[in-house]
This record gives structure tokens, C-alpha cells and sequence, in this order.
């Protein structure tokens, strides 16, 4: 059983990896015929170590990685207490509840220029950009999840004379953790574009400055090279939020639920 | 007066019972316009285990959620050991028939739990938890999770950390009502066993009759909608109750008694 998962894993590997190829060659033969609109997969590669030998592709890397760092982190932060916060009181869903489905659903990117304009283009408004963005699917799940905390676990709580801090502590973090976790994996996926819509506005900065300014000298080497390698990053982020949501919920492992 | 000297008699046998009383003094539970339980009345004397029977829609998981301070009577009064419950007192411990266990905590730390909140030191929470876990058979599960065990584990873990606050009164909500037949056998006479060696106060809702007899000291009937004390009968059964005990034809007449009385065309309505 064993021996034949891991040779299926090794199968859907190599299938991949004949797919990449197979792309790649689709894409050097479609760049041979017209150079100019699409480069190369080798010249753009070559587009990227020169990014690389000149210092801007790691210095725009650290640019856009920090602004999605801090918007995510807020984001989550925001979110997650929020979201437990909507689930305790009756007051703060009544009066804000409403707004949270009302707001989720205006694209961010419609309001990311009004956002800019009004905090002054600077590292604090497109961090806000990023974290509008990154914070309704976290706050959304999070409350959904803590809404559904189990009505016995809670009776156990009360008959234990358990107090608001260690109720929070043994049973809605806990229980909430999970959902609050596949909101993030979803949050990160709406920072990363929020992180683009922030640098692509007026003062373009990081890597979507980059890309924003080689699109218009028609570089298109260096653009499908960081696009290429925008994907890339965006694959691994995905792989590691599904990671962590797994990681935080031991005791799911296996249950039927 | 027999009740009492019975009651005498069974303490030559087995140690002092402790405990607390509780009195479940006209309690009425309403919700909304419908009424669950009506003018409730019953004295659970300390020590004494209290059966509690009836169709279902009685009210007797109602009631037992009052005595727990879970739900709170719309008439009426419950007290244990004189002072009136609003909110869980302390001592009382309650053992759920879906097991209430914490799905992200393992064994040891479900029943080390109300220690936990207690504040009590590390090394005598570590301590209690280690006993506790040996006295239901647990040891050796410390590290699981509740998923990883069978029904009949999870309730002895249930059973354990409602042990873990040496309660005065301990309550059971059909604590075997969702195990197999077999394994909530062996669980019944464990529980007896430990009750022999520490007896206390016991409020113990069921659904099963030869439970409640095999429990009881006194089998209180509920019937009606609204539920009322239809009959309350006493169990002059020996102590310790085993299997014998439960092979006995005293047990057998016992059983048919209450089986009737629940069995009966409803007379409540009319009292």
C-alpha cells in the first residue's frame, strides 16, 4: 500500500514537471517567432539575474514582502479578535455585524486609489490597502467559527464555574482556531493581491513597481519573468497556509467530522 | 422511619456517606409559554443516590440542568446543602451523556481541567490527574485524544474529571445512554463500586429502569406534560450493589414496579 502511494506520488510529480516542460517549450518557440512581445523563457531568466546583479530585485523583494507581512499580520490580527470578539457580544453584532457582510463584499480595488489619496501613498496607506484586502475572510470565518462553539463544551465550561478569561483560554480559541485558520489560508491569498493593488497605484514601489514600469518600456522579458516568479512565490504562500491550517488542529487528525 | 434505619444499616457495610442535601423545593420550568416541569418537590438526603425516570419529554434532563444551575427555575427554588443554586455551586460535579469532552485536549489534560481552573500547584494537579486516571482504568491513555478512544473511554474520562473536584453532589445526565449495551454494564458497576468506596450525593437521570433500580436508593417517576412526581419508591435493595444484587428477585419486583408506574396511562394531568 505503501510502496504504490509513494509511486503515485512520483507519477503525479513527473506528470507536473512534463507539463512545465512542455510549457516551456511552448513558450521559447512562441517567443522565437516574436521576440519582441514575448521573451524568451531564457531571456527572461536573464532578465531576472541582472534584476538580481543589480540589487533591485532583492531590494523590491524586501519592499513587497515587508508590506505584505505587515498588512497580513495586522489583517490577522484585526480579524481573528474581532471576529472572537462578534461572537461574545450581543451589542457588537447587532451594531457592527451588518457592516462586516456589507463591507466584504466592495472590491478593494475600486477603493484602493481613494484609500491612497486619503492616507498619503506612503508605507501606512498601502498597508491599509493590503489588510482591507486580507481582513474579511479572516474575520468572516473566525466569527463564523466561534458562533458554532459547541453549546455542551460551554455547559462544561459553566458547570466548572469557569471564568470569561479561561473560557476563551479551553474552549472558543481553541475551538475557533481551525476555521480561523482556513480564513487566514484564504486571507493570504487576498493580501498577495492587495500587496500588488497597494504598489501599482501613483508611487510604485517593490516588485509591482517593477513590473508596472518594465510593462510600460515594453521590457516584456523582465515582465514575464517576474511573473513568473510572482507565481511561484504565490504557490509556495498557498502551500504553506494549507500547511499551517493542518498544524494547527492536531486533534482533528482523523476525526470524522 | 424505615428509611432511616435502613439508611443506618447500609453504613455498617460500606464508609460514612458524604455529600451534600439537595432540596428541589416546588420548582417549575417554563419555557416561553410551554411548561416543562411542574411544582417539582424532592429531597435528596447526602449520600443518598436519587433516581430520576420517566418518558421522554418529562423534564428530567430539564430539572437536572436546574439542580445544575445550568437553567434557572421560573418558580421554585433548588438549594444544595441550604444555599440556593444560581449558577453551578461549587462541589457539584456532572457527568454528560454525550461525554462533553474538549475534542483539542488529550485525557489527562480533559481531566485535569477543572483543576486547572481551580489554580490549584502544577505537581498536585499532575498528581490528582495521575489517580483520577488510574481509578477509571485509564492509564496509559494519558496522551490520547478524545477521537482516538471508544465511547465507553471517552465516558470514563467524562467520569473522571467529574471526579477530579471531589464533589459533593454529582449529577448524571443518562451517562450511559449513548454507549453500547455491553460496555455501559460494565461501566454501571464500576461507578457502584467507586460509590461504595466514597459514597455521596447523586442526582441520576435515566431512561433506562433497571439503572435507575440498580442506582437508586429512591426512584423518583416524573410523568406528564408537564412532568410532575408521579411516584417516588423506595429501593430497599442491600448494598453493595452488584451483580447479584441485580439477579435478585427483589431487583426483579422492583423493576416491574417502576416499569408499570412509567408504563401507566398518564395520570399526572390530573394531579
Amino acid at each position: 500500500m505503501k510502496r504504490s502511494g509513494s509511486d503515485s506520488r512520483l507519477r503525479a510529480v513527473a506528470i507536473a514537471l512534463a507539463g512545465l516542460l512542455l510549457g516551456l517549450i511552448a513558450w521559447q518557440i512562441a517567443g522565437q517567432r516574436d521576440p519582441v512581445l514575448l521573451a524568451t523563457p531564457v531571456r527572461s531568466f536573464e532578465a531576472l539575474v541582472a534584476m538580481v546583479g543589480d540589487g533591485t530585485l532583492p531590494a523590491a523583494l524586501l519592499d513587497t514582502g515587508l508590506l505584505f507581512l505587515v498588512g497580513l499580520a495586522a489583517a490577522i490580527v484585526g480579524g481573528v479578535g474581532y471576529g472572537l470578539a462578534l461572537s461574545r457580544s450581543r451589542m457588537l453584532r447587532g451594531s457592527t455585524g451588518w457592516l462586516v457582510f456589507a463591507l466584504q463584499s466592495v472590491p478593494i480595488v475600486a477603493l484602493a486609489p481613494l484609500i491612497l489619496a486619503a492616507f498619503g501613498f506612503g508605507f501606512g496607506a498601502k498597508t491599509l490597502v493590503v489588510f482591507l484586502s486580507a481582513v474579511f475572510p479572516i474575520l468572516i470565518n473566525t466569527a463564523e467559527g466561534a458562533k458554532h462553539a459547541p453549546k455542551t463544551l460551554l455547559e462544561v465550561a459553566r458547570v466548572h464555574r469557569s471564568g470569561e478569561w479561561p473560557l476563551w483560554r479551553d474552549v472558543l480559541v481553541p475551538h475557533t482556531l481551525p476555521y480561523a485558520m482556513s480564513g487566514i489560508r484564504q486571507g493570504i491569498a487576498m493580501a498577495f493581491v492587495g500587496t500588488f493593488i497597494a504598489e501599482f497605484f501613483l508611487q510604485a514601489t517593490g516588485i509591482g513597481g517593477l513590473l508596472l514600469s518594465a510593462s510600460a518600456r515594453f521590457d516584456s522579458a523582465t515582465v514575464l519573468g517576474l511573473t513568473v516568479l510572482v507565481s511561484v512565490i504565490a504557490a509556495l504562500l498557498m502551500g504553506l497556509g494549507r500547511r499551517l491550517e493542518k498544524a494547527f488542529a492536531p486533534w482533528r487528525e482523523g476525526s470524522t467530522e | 422511619m424505615s428509611l432511616h434505619d435502613r439508611r443506618k444499616a447500609s453504613t455498617l457495610t460500606s464508609p460514612e456517606r458524604g455529600g451534600a442535601a439537595v432540596t428541589i423545593d416546588g420548582v417549575t420550568m417554563r419555557f416561553g409559554d410551554r411548561v416543562v416541569a411542574s411544582d417539582i418537590r424532592v429531597e435528596v438526603a447526602p449520600g443518598e443516590i436519587v433516581s430520576v425516570v420517566g418518558p421522554s419529554g418529562c423534564g428530567k434532563t430539564t430539572l437536572l440542568r436546574a439542580v445544575a444551575g445550568l437553567l434557572t427555575p421560573s418558580e421554585g427554588s433548588v438549594r444544595v446543602d441550604g444555599e440556593i443554586v444560581d449558577g453551578t455551586p461549587d462541589g457539584v460535579g456532572m457527568v454528560f451523556q454525550h461525554f462533553g469532552l474538549f475534542p483539542w485536549k488529550t485525557v489527562e489534560a480533559n481531566v485535569a481541567y477543572p483543576l486547572r481552573l481551580r489554580g490549584l500547584q502544577k505537581e498536585e494537579i499532575a498528581a490528582r490527574t495521575r489517580e483520577l486516571i488510574e481509578m477509571v482504568g485509564l492509564s496509559g491513555f494519558e496522551k490520547s485524544y478524545p477521537h482516538q478512544l471508544s465511547g465507553g473511554m471517552q465516558q470514563r474520562t467524562g467520569l473522571a474529571r467529574a471526579l477530579a473536584v471531589r464533589p459533593r453532589v454529582l449529577l448524571m445526565d443518562e451517562p450511559f445512554g449513548a454507549l453500547d449495551a455491553q460496555t455501559a454494564e460494565v461501566l454501571r458497576f464500576e461507578l457502584l463500586r467507586m460509590w461504595e468506596e466514597r459514597p455521596i450525593t447523586m442526582l441520576f437521570v435515566t431512561h433506562s429502569i433497571d439503572e435507575a433500580v440498580l442506582f437508586g436508593d429512591r426512584v423518583v417517576v416524573l410523568k406528564g406534560r408537564p412532568g410532575r412526581v408521579h411516584e417516588v419508591i423506595d429501593v430497599a435493595l442491600p448494598h453493595p450493589r452488584d451483580r447479584a444484587v441485580a439477579r435478585s428477585e427483589a431487583f426483579a419486583a422492583l423493576r416491574e414496579r417502576v416499569w408499570s408506574l412509567v408504563m401507566s396511562p398518564d395520570a399526572g394531568q390530573a394531579g
